[in-house]
């Protein structure tokens, strides 16, 4: 059995950390960089105190589940996995004690911070909370197993799909524009909703925490950083999207011009939500001048990481890697107050230079 | 018409293509080759579709320019778009950038059949259908090439004979060449061609 769970280990449970280190490192360096022990007190406690903040606390710890569950069925549906299905041989109580470790692995992130709330709910008295908080964490650990049981119980061929059907009013003429967007709403709802639950959220945390004593408006500049490296996943998926199911538009004669703006255009759209939360609930607290800097930066460093993926003679771990290092140094740039319109101009020109020079040369995996 | 130079393809580290030199001038040209002798390799490359090492001139331009985009026109083998779009978003798009003339679009899909079902998503066709849509793209706008990657394979014998049809035309009025494709030998009785090129050990050579 103990071969088996270091199997399991190191097949999912290292990939998956080593595959989403720059945004554990994002949640890291936000809940530990810049709030204080005190403070995570002070939220948790509030937490414990009002059940509908303990509610949102539960509908996030979902979906971070959400995101383990969708990492985990990616694997499984990839060739090089297909020995994992080998489970199957095992009596089902291995098999359930095997997933619920690898989903209990999955979940550290969030079942650490539950704990460290039960103690502090047990310290206060707070049972009631505290029985929520560890159902939850409970909860969250079994529909794992449950979907991965379920997963491997199919024909590995068998390919995992989340079809939405399409209501009448979306089966109107489509621009080529919003045809990833229309894959990302249909074929990959899941990326969708984690990703911008996600910056949702820390972009709602920041304006909550605004002001602080430490940090002025680079507190919003920090947010729109956490919140393009939220979309790591979706710009990648975007590259691949036109390279395996646009293939024959390389052949369109589409000038340099008409594809960045197409790009932007997209991104724009992409990035609606998130402009629109800073619009409204960023405009008592920023400038107008400062509103539309930070859209200029937010949307300059999504680019970015676009064009950055044309990058083809790099592994994607190696890209993994500069995108660590490239977040450590934009963040320390705007800590020690570099201009983040220098920063977006930075990335633009970058990012263009990327999409000029390697867009044509890239190709897909064969 | 058409130039090439040392040109040379290699996936991980294998060549798949490798022509010294090759050159080809106006008319209809018929590649034959068996199954992954690089037929669409080539082919891509011609249409700026993969990057490859080396150089091709089309009538002095290069495939990935803008304006040779324009002048070549490549239909799959076997297309694969997004299920979830309809034939109609595509090639509404694809007439838009190739710059087709007012009713170029609507003659094409009436003239291939495609009109009975471009409004419905690409999820819902057969390899068929899906074809013929792809063939429909390769005669948008005015090109002076237009390559079809296997173009008799996965249509019906009525599709077949209106492809032999708007081939000749389109050669016949606009002076349009024709690049086609095979893995078999045998030659399409219903068309004039000009030259027979053979695809294999990893190079072409005109027979």
């Amino acid at each position: 059995m103990k071969a088996v769970l270091a199997v399991f280990q190191r097949a999912i449970v290292w990939d998956y950390y080593r595959k989403n280190v720059l945004f554990l490192l994002v949640v890291i360096l936000f809940a530990f960089g810049f709030l204080s022990g005190q403070e995570h007190q002070t939220i948790a406690k509030q937490a414990l105190n009002s059940p509908k903040l303990l509610i949102y606390t539960g509908l996030l710890w979902v979906f971070y589940g959400l995101k383990t569950y969708l990492f985990v069925l990616r694997s499984l549906s990839q060739p090089e996995f297909r020995f994992l299905f080998d489970l199957k041989l095992l009596n089902v109580w291995k098999r359930i004690f095997v997933w619920f470790y690898v989903s209990f692995m999955l979940n550290q992130l969030t079942f650490l911070y539950a704990v460290f709330m039960v103690l502090l709910g047990l310290m206060l008295g707070k049972f009631l909370s505290v029985v929520f908080i560890l159902t939850t964490q409970l909860v969250v650990i079994l529909i794992g197993v449950f979907v991965y049981q379920t997963r491997i119980a199919q024909n590995p061929e068998t390919k995992f799909s989340y079809h939405l059907p399409i209501p009448k009013f979306f089966k109107l003429r489509l621009p080529a524009l919003l045809f990833y967007h229309k894959y990302l709403v249909f074929k990959e709802p899941v990326l969708l909703l984690s990703s911008k639950v996600f910056s949702v959220f820390f972009l709602l945390f920041f304006i909550w925490l605004f002001p602080t004593d430490d940090y002025d408006y680079r507190l919003f500049s920090i947010s729109a950083i956490i919140i393009s490296v939220s979309h790591l996943r979706i710009c990648s998926q975007y590259v691949y999207f036109q390279n395996s199911n646009l293939l024959t538009f390389r052949n369109l004669p589409l000038g340099l011009w008409f594809k960045i703006t197409m790009l932007i255009c997209g991104y724009l759209i992409i990035l609606l939500p998130e402009i629109y939360l800073f619009i409204i609930r960023g405009r008592s607290l920023a400038g107008f001048g400062y509103i539309i800097t930070w859209i200029v930066f937010l949307l300059s460093s999504v680019i970015f990481i676009h064009c950055f993926q044309y990058f083809k003679t790099l592994t994607d771990e190696t890209k993994m890697q500069y995108f660590f290092f490239g977040f450590v140094l934009i963040l320390l740039s705007v800590m020690y107050k570099t201009p983040i319109l220098l920063l977006s101009s930075i990335f633009l020109l970058s990012g263009f230079w990327f999409f000029w020079k390697y867009e044509n040369l890239y190709e897909a995996d064969k | 018409m058409l130039t090439v130079n040392r040109f040379q393809k290699e996936y991980n580290n294998h060549v798949i293509l490798d022509i010294p030199n090759l050159e080809i001038s106006k008319g209809i040209h018929w590649f034959v080759g068996k199954n992954g002798s690089g037929k669409s390799t080539f082919f891509k490359s011609l249409a700026g579709i993969i990057p490859f090492e080396g150089e091709i001139l089309f009538e002095s331009l290069a495939p990935t320019q803008v304006a040779c985009k324009f002048l070549i026109n490549y239909s799959e083998a076997e297309p694969k778009y997004p299920d979830f779009v309809t034939a109609k978003d595509i090639l509404k798009f694809i007439a838009y950038t190739k710059k087709a003339t007012d009713g170029q679009l609507d003659n094409l899909v009436t003239h291939f059949g495609v009109a009975d079902y471009w409004e419905n998503n690409i999820g819902t066709y057969s390899s068929g259908m899906l074809k013929k849509v792809s063939l429909v793209s390769g005669f948008l706008g005015n090109p002076k090439l237009i390559i079809l990657d296997e173009p008799f394979i996965l249509v019906d014998a009525a599709s077949i004979d209106k492809l032999y049809e708007i081939i000749s035309k389109t050669q016949r009025e606009q002076g349009t060449s024709f690049f086609l494709s095979s893995h078999q030998d045998l030659l399409p009785e219903k068309l004039k061609i000009d030259s027979v090129f053979a695809v294999d050990n990893k190079t072409i050579v005109r027979i």
